[in-house]
């Protein structure tokens, strides 16, 4: 009985392990550390421009004194800004965490900074998506010449279009 | 930090993240990538220009 109950749940095979869980933690790692997805999808220069990207663009945001907006549903303009720049995820947390991210109004580049941070947090967002299409089969797995072209990637890496 | 500074720190912070959101090749990424800084501060060229025949 037991046995044939241990038969009825056996991986198919040569089915890959872990196969349905690779977009939900490609996206998890994405929002994580930005690049990070990309990284695990051995994407590796993606991965690396977008870090830098990214990480450079909250930095940025952080040192013009531009503020982590709280969520404040009593303020709705406010609560889009705040979530919008909880899409940068891992960098969001350390930065609260931190301490970082208080704002000053007073400074002449707050607005540009917190245009940084929002305009951070949405594009970890989308790199994120774009990590679980990948993920998913839903965009080509094609690589550029920086990167290993997985086995169905040989068409992406002749620069045609993912999407 | 002047407008134009900004406006270029950040044209060249998302150009690239957009060109590898957009295109596969590396030179197509390098193409759109230029294309989409050239845009960012070039409108903005364009637009203050046309702000100033404005006032």
């Amino acid at each position: 009985m037991a046995e044939t109950a241990g038969k009825s749940r056996a991986r198919p095979e040569g089915a890959p392990i872990g196969t349905a869980a690779r977009p939900l933690i490609s996206c998890a790692l994405a929002l994580l550390v930005p690049g990070l997805g990309h990284f695990s999808l051995d994407r590796r220069g993606t991965g690396a421009v977008y870090f830098g990207c990214i990480g450079l663009l909250f930095a940025f945001g952080i040192g013009m004194e531009g503020e982590l907006f709280p969520l404040d549903s009593g303020a709705p303009l406010t609560l889009l800004a705040g979530l919008a720049e909880m899409g940068a995820g891992g960098l969001y947390v350390a930065a609260t965490l931190l301490g970082y991210g208080g704002g000053d109004p007073a400074a002449t580049t707050y607005e540009y900074g917190y245009a940084f941070l929002i305009a951070a947090g949405l594009l970890n967002v989308l790199v994120a998506l774009d990590a679980w299409d990948i993920a998913t089969g839903a965009r080509r797995a094609g690589a550029g010449p920086d990167e290993e072209a997985g086995p169905e990637g040989e068409a992406g890496a002749q620069g045609t279009p993912g999407r | 930090m002047s407008h134009l500074l900004a406006l270029t720190l950040f044209a060249a912070l998302v150009s690239p993240a957009f060109a590898c959101l957009m295109r596969e090749s590396r030179r197509d990424r390098v193409r759109f990538a230029v294309g989409t800084f050239l845009c960012f501060v070039g409108f903005a060229f364009v637009v203050g220009w046309g702000m100033t025949l404005l006032d």
